[in-house]
């Protein structure tokens, strides 16, 4: 698999110079921590005073990366990092057993440098040091690309101060290191310096919802001896060098936050990486002293022109003659754009197998793929816009970020934030987003994982974003039909229409089971004293038709006997019995990823002898901005009840300051939901 | 701008759909030649409920000599349904000891096509840390198959070179439910004279024996296997699926030479690898000479060294060597303060060994679901070590890779199973504690003050006790986020804010800690009009039921029982009195005893609950009453007490 560090080997910019670093004067200001010296109040403080419940504090966390030169190796970084963590209680030991990735690609390899762990205890009123010793760092080649180092630092107890520092050398300067200030315990301080030449040109990506306590841009002059030599003439004779001094400029950036509160998941979250505190770093130009600017993908139009050119990319869709008496067999069975792009899409979609993988760079090759039926989203994706495109339709391939990778910052221009890839085709005036990845996924839906914001068409002529939020909706809607007994029992039909998003939920859900009568085992076990008979599903490969379930039930225990009283409720297992909100306060936004709408349609025949006591007034509540509603009516015809609900969350995103609504609005809806029908006996 | 497709789909004619997919399907599945595996050579009997069949595995084992042991397997399998994708994966572990050979990997259609070869260089090679362990040196070689249409077939040959003799098959040709087998066998070869041991479930003891060419064979051969469905609270599929255990009489590892005929040699091989490793330091030793001076007796010494362990180790996994057989040196455990469970056990036995108390290094099976040794078997059958302390009047047991756990504690992970105690002339099989099911209790006292519009408060105390106290052992050290984490998807009451929680364990070494809660109950009764319907039960519902399954086959096992008793008061709001308290329940089976009832006094409701669960073992045929039981205990459980305003 093709990963975006592989593309830092096309970095052979320095034909005909040699560089020798003669002095490299570094005047930043010193960081905060000394490595060994630590402070013996901090090994005495036994909790945090701003986060009390804390198992542990990150008392500084520094890092540094310095883009420098070699004349063996041509540009390179270093990264150094220093962590030290205070350990309040035993359920944060895991933080002395620490991992550090390094990857090689052919004969670019990252190096680990002067790795030193430590803790530090009191003992008998004296600081304890414990080095941690060459024994306890294990290297693992974690596949043939990556390797992990892990290392456990000894004597962790509770009240231990530990601290380790290393360094990474680095070929890869594309990808210099991102930095996370936040992380799931607080830190008192966490801070980032950056210096890379001038010749660089790194953009960079604030996330999260802290502000910076320190964020600085400074220069310092760097003076190099320059040996200069042609390098065609072989293995050069030292006295063939010339030398000379040129001078430039790096420009350094510090980056500084404090008291950086512990990161805690919510439910009904986005990625978690679009809500932490970080600042992430591509290469946007390169412009080195003498020769040719190379501009990475600073502009849109140039990411675009770049992948088009791109032989994992865009030259893919140039070969598509393997395809040829597929094309042909569509070609003779119709000739309505429609059909074909249809066609197409189902082709593509029942011959490849996803692999899980995402991507937006072709594993191998599109006919290679083709030969294994399976690949990543881009090798599915793209063979499906080459096949496209190959029947005469309009049809350009679509990168995006999926929600697990974090949310894309339009005006920031940074290839590696993408990860996918999916096709796009115009019939007429409609462009149509197609994912051929998942089997149960219809032409008019993309896939929960791509709904995330806009993609960014790669195109010849029609490159420009595009809003891939779904229109449709989740639509759920249950209908029962029931007879009460006198005993409590009730008895009848139920059915269920399941459309767009909710059909492709359920038809996964399905799939997932080995027959029907498993899935049906399956609502009997989460339905407690439901019995369900004949159970029938409709349109399940009629993807673009709403999937039908009914079958007959019987219910034993919804409807209490008490006394001359039947008492039950009438949302039976539809019941929403507890609010999905709970906590009372949310920091980030509530993300549904699509609209949804409930619909409850219930008819209960009331036994001869009873009669309803109380009919319950109807509910009508609404979100501000008709962001939703929900409706519930209980109705009495003669010898039957209605109830109809309706439950409608009509945009995908809530931000935090709309959650007091939102909670509210569902506490309601849990209440009316929670409502007692009463039936009495009349004689 | 709507740039999305509309819903319907307007101009496809669906018999031209028909039409052209036949057209399209036929290109791509051309006439097999020469059909491999077709999935219509596969009996309908072994289809039903089945994901995947195996089609054919033959599992060749040969003990060359001491120092050399060789798999040979071919596997065929047929990927029925989707769910049994995961089958068709292959995945094989090794480390410095084994070698893997990839020889053929084919991947074919229904039909029997090839569609193509998979070569040795697609496979992956992974660690096999897989994030869990700190230091593991085993790896994997794993492909994943993917194939877009069912069902498939798969067909691999691999070849395994082991280094040493100790491990030999562990053969269950029935690799999980959903599996049917067509035909699968193992022979294992070994040198005239050597002895095969082996032991055989649910099929016929005997192995076919040949000898040739001064080899002697055993062969085992099983067909048309059905899928099994999995069922609840049903013995472990090794159990009730043929099996057969082999394991090695001579044996050498590392240099290790040893024997496993008996579990005194198997002990005696395993002390060996121990040895001289129980040592420490003179001044760590007078230090803990120093510190068990005042105690009061043998066991207090123990309670002050474990008490020890627990503040100076932590647990960190390493697998390392032999297997990851033998321990770290007690006395660089005593340097860096951390090891595995082997490493801790065996520098407690050293600290206990210091202050002159006799300890045992011991091998369990681990686990939660009640694993359980073949106890007249004796190989290598654990996953976890411990430690045994006999005395003269009482046994202690340690779990030394826990720092929060009670002195003289097991718990589900390693309570009430035969385990394999290294003393001094070798192995000997003792068995853990059981916990009975009134040590295991969940006491519940609870006020709750109802107010006329549903909302009520309630403070709560629940006092958690043996097996039903793990748990809380956990969240008593967790981070305040996982506490509340827990109990928000723990505490089942529909709508509620925390006010007030706690969590304390008990000071004096008992396996129980107490958890004290405030809580603001919103809507906790559904108004209806002039009625309130109150839910008897606060925080004890029942909602667990044992799944239907199609015909139940296996006996019902009951690994450990438990007892729960809850008392809650209810007081009325104002003006409200009841109308209608649901009569007394009481159930007495065989698996349990079930009572609640509610008493009624002025102002005020009493709910009482008590449901004892017993370890057993009952026959499938009573798996009705089973689900009947617990069936009967939700709707008592789910019972509401209607109350009526003025």
């Amino acid at each position: 698999m093709k990963t975006m560090v592989y593309k830092a080997g096309c970095f052979a910019f320095f034909a005909g110079w040699f560089f020798l670093i003669s002095s490299l004067s570094v005047s930043a200001q010193k960081p905060l921590m000394k490595y060994g010296k630590i402070d013996i109040e901090t090994l005495k403080m036994s909790s945090y005073d701003k986060d009390t419940t804390a198992p542990a504090l990150i008392l500084g966390d520094y890092g540094e990366t310095n883009v420098k030169l070699s004349l063996e190796e041509g540009w390179y970084y270093v990264f150094t990092r220093h962590q030290r963590i205070k350990i309040f209680n035993k359920s944060a030991y895991d933080l002395a057993n620490q991992k550090v990735y390094l990857t090689n690609y052919g004969s670019k390899s990252e190096r680990i440098n002067g790795l030193k762990a430590a803790s530090y205890n009191i003992e008998n009123g004296k600081t304890v040091k414990s080095e941690m010793d060459k024994n306890a760092v294990f290297d693992e080649e974690v596949d043939n690309h990556n390797t992990k180092v892990n290392f456990t630092i000894p004597n962790v107890k509770e009240g231990s101060v530990i601290e380790y520092t290393y360094s990474i050398k680095s070929p890869y300067v594309i990808f210099i290191p991102d930095w996370d200030f936040q992380s799931d315990i607080p830190a008192l301080w966490s801070e980032y310096r950056v210096s890379y030449p001038e010749y660089f040109n790194y953009k960079k990506l604030q996330q999260g919802y802290l502000n910076f306590d320190v964020n600085e841009v400074s220069t310092r002059p760097v003076t190099i001896s320059v040996m200069s030599n042609d390098k065609s003439n072989g293995p050069v004779a030292k006295s063939d060098i010339s030398t000379d001094r040129i001078q430039y400029t790096d420009n350094i950036y510090r980056y500084m936050v404090n008291n950086v509160p512990a990161f805690h998941e919510e439910p009904y979250m986005n990625a978690v990486k679009n809500y932490v505190a970080a600042i992430d770093f591509e290469l946007g130009s390169y412009n080195p002293p003498q020769g040719m600017t190379t501009n990475f993908y600073n502009t849109w139009d140039k990411v675009n022109e770049e992948l088009l050119k791109d032989d994992q990319f865009g030259l893919q869709l140039k070969h598509g003659g393997f395809l040829k008496d597929y094309i042909g067999t569509i070609q003779s069975v119709s000739s309505d754009p429609m059909n074909k792009m249809i066609a197409a899409f189902h082709f593509i979609k029942y011959r490849m197998k996803w692999n899980n993988h995402n991507g937006f760079y072709v594993t191998k090759s599109l006919k290679d793929a083709f030969d294994k039926q399976t690949g990543n989203s881009a090798d599915i994706n793209l063979l499906l816009v080459l096949m496209l495109r190959e029947l005469g339709l309009d049809a350009d391939p679509v990168i995006l970020s999926t929600r697990e990778n974090g949310q894309l910052h339009p005006a920031q221009i940074m290839l590696n934030k993408f990860n996918y890839v999916i096709a796009e085709c115009k019939i007429g005036q409609n462009a149509y987003l197609l994912d051929a990845t998942e089997k149960a996924c219809p032409y008019s839906l993309l896939p929960y994982r791509c709904l995330n914001g806009r993609g960014r068409i790669i195109s010849e002529s029609n490159s420009d974003w595009i809003d891939l939020n779904s229109k449709q909706k989740y639509e759920y809607s249950c209908m029962l039909d029931l007879a009460i007994a006198t005993d409590g029992k009730l008895s009848g039909t139920m059915s269920y229409l399941l459309n767009n998003y909710a059909g492709l939920v359920y038809r996964n859900d399905i799939l997932a089971k080995n027959s029907k009568d498993d899935y049906a085992l399956e609502f009997e076990n989460e339905n407690h004293g439901v019995t369900l008979t004949n159970l029938e599903i409709d349109n399940l490969d009629s993807l673009n038709k709403p999937l039908i379930q009914k079958g007959n039930i019987e219910v034993s225990n919804a409807c209490m006997v008490a006394g001359d009283l039947l008492t039950f409720n009438p949302t039976l297992f539809e019941q929403l019995a507890s609010n999905p909100f709970k906590l009372p306060k949310r920091e980030y936004p509530v993300d549904f990823a699509y609209p949804r709408q409930f619909k409850y349609m219930f008819r209960y025949a009331i036994p001869d002898g009873y009669s309803l006591e109380e009919l319950p007034p109807d509910v009508s509540i609404a979100l501000p901005n008709g962001k939703g509603r929900y409706i519930s009516s209980i109705k009495a015809l003669g010898k039957v009840v209605m109830v109809n609900n309706i439950l409608d969350i009509n945009v995908p995103l809530f931000t935090s300051e709309d959650y007091e609504v939102l909670r509210q609005f569902y506490d309601t809806v849990v209440k009316r939901e929670a409502t007692m029908l009463v039936l009495k006996k009349t004689n | 701008m709507n740039r999305r497709t509309p819903k319907i789909f307007p101009h496809f004619n669906k018999m031209l759909a028909g039409l052209f997919y036949s057209v399209l399907f036929f290109i791509l599945m051309c006439v097999p030649a020469f059909a491999q595996y077709p999935v219509s050579e596969i009996p309908d009997s072994l289809k039903s409920n089945a994901v995947a069949v195996i089609r054919d595995n033959t599992m060749n084992f040969t003990f060359v000599n001491l120092k050399k042991n060789v798999y040979s397997v071919h596997s065929v399998i047929t990927v029925l349904k989707k769910t049994g994708d995961k089958f068709a994966a292959f995945t094989e572990y090794y480390d410095h000891f084994r070698k893997i050979t990839f020889r053929k990997g084919m991947i074919y259609n229904a039909n029997g096509t090839l569609i193509r070869k998979v070569k040795s260089s697609e496979l992956n090679d992974y660690s096999g840390s897989g994030g869990a362990s700190l230091f593991v040196d085993y790896r994997l070689k794993q492909f994943t198959p993917l194939v877009s249409s069912y069902p498939y077939t798969v067909e691999y040959e691999f070849e395994e070179a082991v280094d040493g003799s100790f491990s030999f098959p562990d053969w269950l040709p029935q690799i999980d439910y959903g599996i049917a087998v067509q035909n699968s066998s193992l022979q294992v070869n070994v040198p005239a004279g050597y002895n095969i041991r082996y032991k055989a479930f649910n099929m016929h003891d005997s192995c076919r024996e040949s000898e040739q060419h001064g080899v002697k064979s055993c062969s085992w051969l099983v067909q048309n296997l059905k899928a099994l469905e999995r069922e609840p609270f049903s013995p472990e599929l090794r159990f009730i699926s043929p099996h057969v255990l082999t394991a090695p009489s001579d044996f050498e590892m590392d240099e290790y030479k040893g024997n496993m005929d008996t579990w005194k040699d198997f002990g005696q091989w395993l002390n060996k690898l121990d040895a001289g490793r129980d040592v420490l330091p003179v001044s760590t030793v007078s230090k803990l000479e120093e510190m068990v001076r005042n105690a009061q007796d043998e066991k207090d010494k123990i309670r002050i060294l474990y008490k020890f362990l627990q503040s100076k180790t932590r647990y960190v996994s390493v697998q390392l060597g032999i297997g990851g057989l033998q321990p770290i040196p007690a006395s660089v455990v005593d340097q860096v303060g951390y090891g595995d469970c082997k490493a801790l056990s065996n520098y407690m036995l050293a600290m206990l060994k210091a202050v002159g108390i006799k300890s045992y290094y011991t091998t369990v099976k681990a686990g939660d679901y009640f694993p359980q040794m073949i106890e007249d078997f004796p190989s290598f059958q654990a996953n976890h070590a411990i430690l045994f302390v006999p005395m003269k009047k009482d046994t202690v047991w340690l779990e030394c890779t826990s720092q929060i756990c009670p002195f003289n504690y097991l718990g589900m992970f390693t309570s009430d199973r035969m385990t394999l105690v290294m003393k001094d002339d070798g192995g000997e099989l003792v068995r853990t504690r059981m916990y009975p099911a009134n040590e295991n209790f969940l006491y519940t006292k609870a006020k709750v003050r109802m107010f006329a519009e549903g909302n009520a408060s309630a403070t709560i105390s629940r006092s958690y006790g043996g097996l039903q106290f793990d748990e809380m052992m956990y969240l008593e050290h967790a981070p305040d986020n996982d506490v509340k984490d827990w109990l928000y998807k723990n505490i089942d009451i529909p709508n509620y804010q925390l006010k007030l929680y706690s969590i304390t364990g008990d000071s004096t070494d008992k396996p129980e800690a107490s958890l004290k809660l405030s809580l603001e109950l919103v809507n906790y009764a559904s108004v209806s009009g002039k009625r309130l319907f109150v839910p008897c039960n606060l925080v004890s519902k029942s909602d667990y039921f044992p799944a239907k399954t199609r015909e139940r086959k296996q006996p019902i096992e009951v690994s450990y029982g438990f007892y729960d008793a809850d008392t809650v008061e209810y007081e009325l709001p104002p003006g409200f009195s009841p109308e209608f308290s649901p009569s007394p329940v009481s159930l007495n089976t065989p698996f349990g005893d079930y009572r609640a009832s509610i008493l009624i006094m002025p102002g005020k409701l009493i709910y009482c609950r008590s449901l004892l669960f017993r370890k057993g073992t009952y026959p499938a045929s009573q798996y009705p009453d089973f689900q009947k039981f617990f069936k009967d205990i939700a709707n008592a459980d789910a019972n509401k007490i209607i109350l009526i305003g003025k």
